[in-house]
């Protein structure tokens, strides 16, 4: 299908004969961008809706290896909060997600403060800050695990340094791994928040500040009543990609300690997809990418409402 | 009512100047405009008074206290930006009371400085209303509403005006006018705008490359502008300036200069109402300017009464109507002249007309240096 629209298009584009009579060329006019636009709009029709529906199904179904349709109703929903390992996804989700967003919003908002006061190099610095951002997970989480490692890391480089008592060994501890995976996860994005902070502080006039030193604000005052409320809006934005790059978070925590030691640091994702391909658990994998969704949506949803909302109104 | 004095001021980034010794003496309650064109250094001098630019060398003098290290809140100005800088974060309300606020004024005495000073400004029915939903002349008023209700010793305005559109620039500068003859508060304006300058001022600090190039009250600077810069930045059309000499003319002295008129090619002289003035220019090359209005249609009645007043026939090249007059260019001297004519007393590009030039209004400029005679 796909291959005949553009088939179709390329008649219409050039006048060819064998689009037959005037009748057929005018219906084709009016409709080639709508023709154009089908295949991918059937893609993600098929590939994001229709497998989210599917997986909604089956995470009502009683699926095991193989997908079966034989509907069980809510009870996965139910039952997946009996595995300790959903719970501990849950609660690191929770507690990364908290740690992570605060951590890289003040980190970034700080980075971006202290960019702003018209320092020198401040394109080099910008740059080294940003460039986190364009590396991807599993690199990230490569070179972290081998700087935490005590073997081969940061305790080893210190011992060998003579610092012998020195003792960093989160990684192989199950109450401390999942803030190494906090620890990488703000490396990479403060330098984002950072920029989105920066460019919204150069967006604000210069003369606004200006006015407020000369109405008698202090900087503290400056920043918290005219350039923080001023540009809320990035703020939110960065919050919101803040918090789906959180629930989604997978090949991080994949190539930096593997859900381990143990499942210590498993999360909703790592859980997913250990059902589906390990477990044999079809169902409470789609029932956790499910929950998922819905948490993302849930936040999202009322972001771009009020986005498109705003767009209209400006 | 506050006295400002700026002595000996200047900025420098590097070996760039761009002030380069600016000295000022401002009594209480004057309106100083500094005018010039982009780049001349006066929003750099207006912000050196706000405490905004630090100053390189000299003083900055309010009321007999050196302010150079007084931190721009604490010298008691109030100063309305170009841009209006409205917090657009917060309502009229609030971005009026914001500087009682951080000042600690207690909120029912600022709910009464918001009340008069939005009746004064007319803007009582927009308090609730963000900037954004605000229109240019109402920003404008806001802005200046944020100055006005902390009731400052000096007032600067960087360029208020030149956001707004032809019309509202006429309504705002009288408004402005009126406040100062209000408040009578000290005010330091700045302007590119020759005829805001004109309106507004009590004073004119005409500046150019970092220096002021004359202080004068508008009138002195408009009659007796100090060199040729002066006289061609101020007024519109700005001042003709023929070049000419200085000749014995039987009882005085006149000036000399050559004009094309009924098909031919001559000299013409005009005596100096002031030969005194120009004794030692005798026989030598000067810049003879006047303004447009000293040169007219001959009239015999006005020319009967007025003693400097002086005919002579000119060739008329180019016609301008502009509806009061009718502004009619000349060459004088090899160089283009305005008159001002009376629209009924016009004649064809190409003829000759009988041109008067009163010349108790004439200036002359020693062409060297371009500095007045």
């Amino acid at each position: 299908m796909p291959a005949d629209a553009v088939a179709s298009a390329r008649a219409a584009d050039t006048g060819d004969a064998g689009a037959g009579d005037a009748g057929a060329r005018g219906w084709l006019q009016r409709h080639l961008s709508k023709l154009v636009v089908a295949p991918s709009f059937a893609a993600a029709l098929i590939f994001f809706y229709g497998f989210i529906l599917w997986t909604v199904i089956i995470s009502l179904t009683g699926s095991r290896m193989l997908p079966s349709y034989e509907i069980v109703g809510f009870e996965n929903y139910v039952n997946i909060w009996r595995l300790s390992r959903w719970e501990t996804a849950v609660e690191n989700l929770f507690l990364f997600g908290v740690l992570f967003m605060g951590l890289s919003m003040a980190l970034g908002c700080l980075l971006a403060v202290l960019l702003d006061q018209r320092i020198r190099a401040e394109g080099a610095l910008r740059t080294i800050y940003l460039y986190p951002m364009a590396i991807s997970y599993i690199v990230t989480g490569t070179a972290w695990k081998w700087l935490l490692d005590p073997g081969i890391g940061l305790e080893k480089a210190m011992h060998d340094l003579g610092w012998t008592g020195f003792a960093f060994n989160w990684i192989n501890d199950p109450d401390m791994a999942i803030y190494t995976i906090v620890l990488a996860a703000v490396w990479q994005a403060s330098g984002f928040v950072m920029a989105m902070v920066l460019a919204a502080l150069r967006g604000v006039d210069d003369e606004i500040i200006k006015a407020a030193w000369l109405d008698g604000a202090s900087l503290a005052n400056i920043y918290r009543r005219i350039i923080i409320p001023t540009i809320r809006p990035v703020f939110l934005s960065a919050f919101v990609i803040l918090m789906h790059l959180a629930i989604k978070t997978f090949d991080l925590v994949m190539a930096l300690t593997a859900a381990g030691p143990g499942t210590a640091t498993s999360v909703p994702a790592t859980f997913m997809y250990d059902m589906a391909f390990q477990r044999d658990r079809l169902d409470f994998a789609a029932t956790s990418a499910v929950m998922m969704l819905a948490t993302v949506a849930a936040i999202i949803v009322p972001y771009l409402y009020s986005e498109i909302r705003s767009g209209k109104r400006g | 009512m506050a006295h400002l004095e700026v002595r000996n001021v200047r900025k420098s980034f590097g070996d760039t100047h761009v002030l380069k010794g600016i000295s000022l003496d401002l009594a209480g309650g004057e309106f100083l405009v500094l005018l010039g064109p982009s780049g001349c250094g006066k929003s750099t001098l207006l912000n050196m008074i706000a405490g905004l630019d630090s100053i390189t060398d000299g003083e900055i003098v309010i009321d007999g206290r050196v302010v150079n290290a007084v931190h721009p809140k604490n010298r008691d100005i109030a100063m309305v930006f170009q841009s209006y800088a409205l917090y657009p974060n917060m309502t009229v309300k609030k971005n009026i009371a914001f500087g009682l606020e951080m000042r600690g004024v207690p909120a029912d005495e600022r709910a009464r400085l918001i009340a008069k000073t939005s009746a004064l400004l007319q803007i009582d029915h927009l308090l609730d209303r963000k900037p954004a939903q605000l229109s240019g002349g109402q920003r404008q008023r806001v802005a200046m509403g944020r100055a006005l209700v902390r009731d400052p010793k000096i007032f600067l305005f960087d360029e208020p005006l030149s956001n707004l559109d032809a019309k509202l620039r006429v309504d705002m500068r009288t408004e402005i006018k009126k406040l100062h003859g209000r408040l009578g508060t000290t005010i330091v304006y700045v302007t590119h705008d020759q005829i805001e300058a004109m309106t507004l001022a009590t004073q004119i600090a005409v500046m150019r490359g970092g220096v002021i190039e004359q202080l004068a009250p508008p009138q002195d600077v408009y009659e007796t502008p100090a060199n040729m810069y002066v006289g061609g930045f101020v007024g519109s059309p700005p001042m003709n300036f023929v070049p000419a000499t200085v000749v014995d003319q039987g009882n005085g002295l006149g000036v000399r200069f050559r004009c094309a008129a009924n098909g031919g090619d001559g000299d013409v002289v005009l005596p100096l109402a002031d030969p005194a003035a120009a004794a030692q220019w005798k026989d030598r090359e000067v810049v003879f300017g006047l303004r447009p209005e000293a040169l007219t249609d001959y009239n015999e009645a006005e020319a009967s009464i007025r003693e400097h007043a002086h005919a002579f026939d000119c060739r008329v090249d180019v016609l301008e109507p502009t509806g009061a007059d009718t502004l009619t260019y000349v060459e004088l001297g090899g160089s283009t002249a305005i008159a001002r004519v009376n629209p009924r007393r016009t004649t064809r590009p190409g003829d000759t007309m009988r041109l008067m030039a009163d010349m108790s209004h004439a200036s002359l400029f020693d062409p060297s240096t371009e500095r007045r005679i």
